[in-house]
C-alpha cells in the first residue's frame, strides 16, 4: 500500500512537470524569422521599399524575414527584418559590408525605423546573427548581434534609447 | 691674494654656466627619450627572449606623457553649422592628452561612451556623492528635455526631488509660478510649460558646482552616449575617466599581430627605402621612402626580414577618412598600428651611434555620424607626438598585423570562361576597363593606377594571404572568406579561378570539408594578382550600373563604392554603415579619380549630411 502511494506520488510529480513546461512554453512561444509576407503589415513593406531600395530596382518585399517581436510589457511591436530575400539568386542589399537589418516600429500613421545597419551574415554553425535577448529596455527588447572580426567573435548588444537602437555593451566570445 | 677670489668667482661662474647648459631642457627629440621613465612595461616571452610591451592595466590617459608639440584644428564654417558645435581645436607642446582628446575621437575605437559613470567611478574608486555637477562637461549643455530623453525615469520625480533643475526652474520662473509647480513631477511640468524644456543646465553657471553628480536622479546609471553631443566632451570633462586603465576600457587594447626585433637603427642620411612596412590605413603599410629615411631595420619572423620601419619625424604620408582627411593637409607621420585604431605608434628618434630609437605615439580627431546623421570621418593621426617606448638595437617590439607585400608580378592564371582580354585587367600598365570611365582627369594632373583606384574603394585592411573561419551566410552557402578583399570559396567565379590551379579542386574539397587551412597555403591558389582581378570583375559590373544611372568622374567612383560596400540595390542617398554606426562607403569628396588633394568644399559637406 504504502508502495503504491509513493508510485502515486511520483506519477503526480511528473505530471505537474509535464503540464508546468507545456504551460510555459505556450505562454512564451520563441519568435521565429518568418516571410515578410506573413509576418508583417503591407503597408509596412511598402514602406520598407521605399525607404531602402533604389527606386529603379523592382524588389519582392514579402521575400524578406521578419522577426517580429512582441515581449511582455512592450507597449507596441517591434519588426525586424533581414533584407535578404529568401530563395532568391540575387540580394539586392547585400554588398561588402554584409546585408542591410532593419527595425521598424509603429508611430501613429506610418512606421519609424529605428534601426539600419549592415551585419555581415557569414558565422560559425549554431550562431545567430539577430536576436532579442527577452529584456526591455525604454520599451523595446534589447537586441543582440553576432559578427566575425577576423579571430574575433563579437556579441553586440543593442538598446532602444527611447530614439533609435544604440550599443549597450560590446563582448568577445571564444569561438573556434 | 686678491686675485684668488677673483679666480674663484670666475669658476663658480663656469661652472654655474656649465651647470645651467647641461640641465638646460633639451631639444624636443632628445626629451622622448625619458618617456620610459613614465611608461610601465610589463615583459613578455617570446622565442626565449624577452619583448617589452606597455603594461596597459597600469595606463590610463591621465598618465601617459603630455603632448610635446603645438597643434590646431580650425572647423570650417559649414561643419559648425552642420553639427551644432565647434570642433575646432587648439593644444600646446606640454598640455596632457585628456584635456585636447575627446569621448567621440574613440567612438569606435575603446568605446568610451558605453561607460556611465558608475562603471567609471568603481574602477576609478571614486564617491560620485562628493564629486561637483559641474565636473561633468556635458552636464552643461544639457537641456531639461535632453536630460528627460536620457534618464527615462527623470519625468516622473517631482521638480524638489532634482535640485539642479530645481534651481534651473527658480532661476526663469516667477516666485507665483514657481508656487504652482512645487508639487508636479518634471513631465507635468513641461507639458504645461514646453518652453522650459529648452533651458540648459548651463545656465546656471557657477550654481553648477554647489550640486553634487548624485543631485539628479539617474544621472550617473545612464551611458554617455544618451547625453547630447556626448562625443563634444573632453575626457577630462568626464570624472574618473582618465584614471581608468586602457585594459578597462568597454573595448580594452590588447596586444595583436607580429613581434619583430630591431637588427639595425639607421640615421636620417638614408634615401630609398623600398621594403617598408610602416604606412597609414589609406596608403597601406608598405609606403616606400625616397630621402630622410631615418628608420630601423626589423629582423626575427621570415616576413620581417630586412624590412625596414621609417621614422615618422622624416616622412609623412596619407591619413584620415572622411571630411575631416583633409586636416594637416591630410597628413600624418608614417608609422603601425600594433594596438588597434585608438592611436598610431611612429618610431620617432634614429640615434644610428647609439643603436637606441624612441618612438611616440599619434592620435586623431573623429566625428563619427552612426546610422542616422552624417559621418564626417577622422582627421589623420596629428595629434602627438606622445612620448611612448624607446628601444635598442637588438630588443623586440611588437610590429602588429602583418601584410603581405602586394606582388604585382605574380603570374594571373585564367579560369574557364575567363578571357585574356580580362586577365589584362589586372596589369598595372593597362587600366580596367571600368577605370576608363573613371579616368576622366585633366592629362596634367596625370592618372591613378589601377590599385590606387581600387585602394580607395577598397581600402587594404586585410592580409593578401588571410583564409577566415569556416562560416555559413544562413541562406545554404557555406566556405572561409579568401584575400585581401573576402573573396568567399563558395562563389562560383572564386571556385573557377582556384580549380584552374594545379591542385586547385583537392585545395576547395579540404576547404568544403571544413579541414585546417593556412595562410601559407592561400597565394598558391588565389594569389593576389588573381584577387584584385577578380575584384575588378565586380567593379566592372557595378560600374556598368552606375554608368546606366547617368554618373561619370568622381560621382560615378563615389557610386562604384556605395554598391560595392552596400549592394546594387541602395538608393544613391544612402551611407552604408556596420553594426557600431561607421559608415563604410564614402562620399565623393573622399574619392578623386585623379591625384589631386583634398579639399572641404560646403557641397561635399551636404553630401556628407546626406
Amino acid at each position: 500500500m504504502k508502495r503504491l502511494f509513493r508510485y502515486r506520488i511520483i506519477l503526480l510529480a511528473v505530471l505537474l512537470i509535464f503540464v508546468s513546461v507545456g504551460i510555459l512554453y505556450a505562454r512564451s512561444p520563441q519568435p521565429s524569422w518568418k516571410l515578410a509576407r506573413e509576418a508583417a503589415p503591407s503597408d509596412l513593406l511598402t514602406q520598407v521599399v521605399a525607404d531602402n531600395f533604389h527606386p529603379d530596382i523592382t524588389v519582392d518585399a514579402g521575400q524578406m524575414s521578419v522577426l517580429k517581436l512582441q515581449q511582455a510589457g512592450q507597449s507596441q511591436p517591434l519588426y525586424l527584418i533581414d533584407a535578404r530575400l529568401v530563395d532568391s539568386e540575387t540580394q539586392p542589399l547585400c554588398g561588402a559590408a554584409g546585408c542591410a537589418m532593419f527595425a521598424y516600429i509603429r508611430d501613429q500613421s506610418v512606421f519609424r525605423q529605428v534601426l539600419a545597419t549592415y551585419l555581415d551574415p557569414h558565422l560559425q554553425p549554431g550562431q545567430t546573427l539577430l536576436q532579442p535577448t527577452g529584456d526591455l529596455h525604454q520599451g523595446l527588447p534589447t537586441l543582440v548581434a553576432m559578427q566575425l572580426v577576423e579571430a574575433d567573435l563579437q556579441q553586440i548588444t543593442l538598446a532602444f534609447d527611447g530614439q533609435t537602437y544604440v550599443i549597450d555593451r560590446l563582448d568577445y566570445l571564444p569561438h573556434e | 691674494m686678491r686675485f684668488i677670489p677673483g679666480l674663484r668667482h670666475i669658476l663658480l661662474l663656469g661652472l654655474t654656466l656649465i651647470t645651467v647648459l647641461w640641465l638646460q631642457p633639451p631639444h624636443l627629440q632628445a626629451t622622448l627619450n625619458v618617456a620610459d621613465d613614465w611608461i610601465p612595461t610589463t615583459a613578455m616571452t617570446w622565442d626565449e627572449q624577452y619583448v617589452r610591451l606597455p603594461d596597459w592595466s597600469q595606463l590610463t590617459f591621465g598618465n601617459l606623457p603630455p603632448l610635446m608639440s603645438d597643434g590646431s584644428f580650425d572647423a570650417p564654417e559649414e561643419i559648425i553649422q552642420s553639427l551644432g558645435y565647434d570642433l575646432s581645436r587648439q593644444w600646446t607642446a606640454g598640455q596632457s592628452l585628456e584635456t585636447v582628446l575627446k569621448l567621440g575621437d574613440f567612438q569606435t575605437s575603446l568605446y568610451l561612451q558605453l561607460f556611465n559613470l558608475e562603471n567609471i567611478a568603481d574602477i576609478a574608486q571614486l564617491d560620485l556623492n562628493q564629486i561637483a555637477l559641474e565636473a561633468l562637461d556635458l552636464a552643461s549643455w544639457q537641456t531639461i528635455e535632453d536630460l528627460m530623453a536620457a534618464i527615462p525615469t527623470l519625468g516622473n520625480l517631482v521638480i524638489d526631488q532634482v535640485p539642479p533643475l530645481a534651481a534651473l526652474v527658480d532661476s526663469v520662473m516667477t516666485q507665483a509660478l514657481q508656487a504652482t509647480v512645487s508639487d508636479l513631477t518634471l513631465s507635468e511640468i513641461v507639458s504645461q510649460f514646453p518652453d522650459l524644456a529648452q533651458e540648459s543646465l548651463g545656465q546656471l553657471g557657477d550654481q553648477l558646482s554647489q550640486f553634487a553628480l548624485t543631485d539628479i536622479p539617474g544621472l550617473s546609471a545612464a551611458p554617455l552616449q544618451a547625453f547630447r553631443n556626448w562625443d563634444n566632451s573632453t575626457l577630462a570633462g568626464v570624472p574618473g575617466l582618465t584614471s581608468v586603465p586602457f585594459d578597462q576600457m568597454p573595448n580594452p587594447l590588447s596586444f595583436t599581430g607580429a613581434i619583430g626585433q630591431i637588427d639595425i637603427v639607421f640615421g636620417p642620411a638614408e634615401t630609398q627605402r623600398q621594403q617598408t612596412v610602416s604606412g597609414s590605413y589609406p596608403q597601406g603599410f608598405q609606403v616606400s621612402c625616397e630621402q630622410d629615411c631615418g628608420h630601423i631595420e626589423l629582423t626575427g619572423l621570415p616576413e620581417l626580414q630586412g624590412k625596414q620601419w621609417i621614422s615618422g619625424q622624416f616622412q609623412s604620408v596619407e591619413g584620415g577618412e572622411g571630411v575631416l582627411a583633409a586636416a594637416n593637409g591630410g597628413q600624418e607621420p608614417t608609422g603601425r598600428h600594433p594596438f588597434g585604431e585608438a592611436f598610431k605608434v611612429v618610431v620617432w628618434d634614429v640615434d644610428e651611434g647609439n643603436g637606441t630609437v624612441s618612438t611616440a605615439i599619434f592620435f586623431r580627431m573623429c566625428q563619427r555620424g552612426g546610422w542616422f546623421a552624417p559621418d564626417l570621418g577622422c582627421t589623420p593621426y596629428f595629434i602627438g607626438p606622445v612620448p611612448f617606448l624607446t628601444y635598442q638595437e637588438t630588443e623586440f617590439l611588437l610590429v602588429g598585423p602583418l601584410e603581405q607585400t602586394v606582388a604585382s608580378s605574380t603570374s594571373l592564371p585564367l579560369a574557364a570562361g575567363v578571357t585574356s582580354e580580362h586577365s589584362a585587367a589586372a596589369s598595372e600598365s593597362s587600366p580596367a576597363p571600368f577605370l576608363n570611365s573613371i579616368n576622366t582627369c585633366q592629362p596634367a594632373s596625370g592618372q591613378m593606377t589601377t590599385s590606387a583606384l581600387i585602394d580607395q574603394i577598397v581600402p587594404p585592411e586585410q592580409k593578401a594571404n588571410f583564409v577566415g573561419p569556416f562560416v555559413c551566410d544562413g541562406q545554404r552557402n557555406c566556405g572561409r572568406s579568401l584575400g585581401r578583399y573576402g573573396l568567399m570559396s563558395y562563389r562560383p567565379e572564386v571556385r573557377a579561378l582556384i580549380e584552374s590551379q594545379p591542385g586547385g579542386a583537392d585545395f576547395l574539397a579540404r576547404i568544403d570539408a571544413e579541414e585546417a587551412i593556412a595562410d601559407e597555403e592561400l597565394p598558391s591558389f588565389l594569389p593576389l594578382a588573381t584577387q584584385q582581378h577578380q575584384l575588378q570583375l565586380d567593379l566592372t559590373a557595378l560600374t556598368q550600373q552606375a554608368q546606366q544611372e547617368g554618373l561619370a568622374g568622381a560621382a560615378l567612383l563615389e557610386r562604384v563604392n556605395q554598391l560595392y560596400w552596400g549592394g546594387t540595390g541602395i538608393p544613391t542617398e544612402a551611407i552604408v554603415a556596420d553594426i557600431h554606426g561607421k559608415a563604410l562607403s564614402v562620399t565623393s569628396e573622399s574619392l578623386s579619380p585623379c591625384p589631386s588633394p583634398l579639399d572641404l568644399s560646403a557641397n561635399s559637406l551636404e553630401e556628407a549630411e546626406r
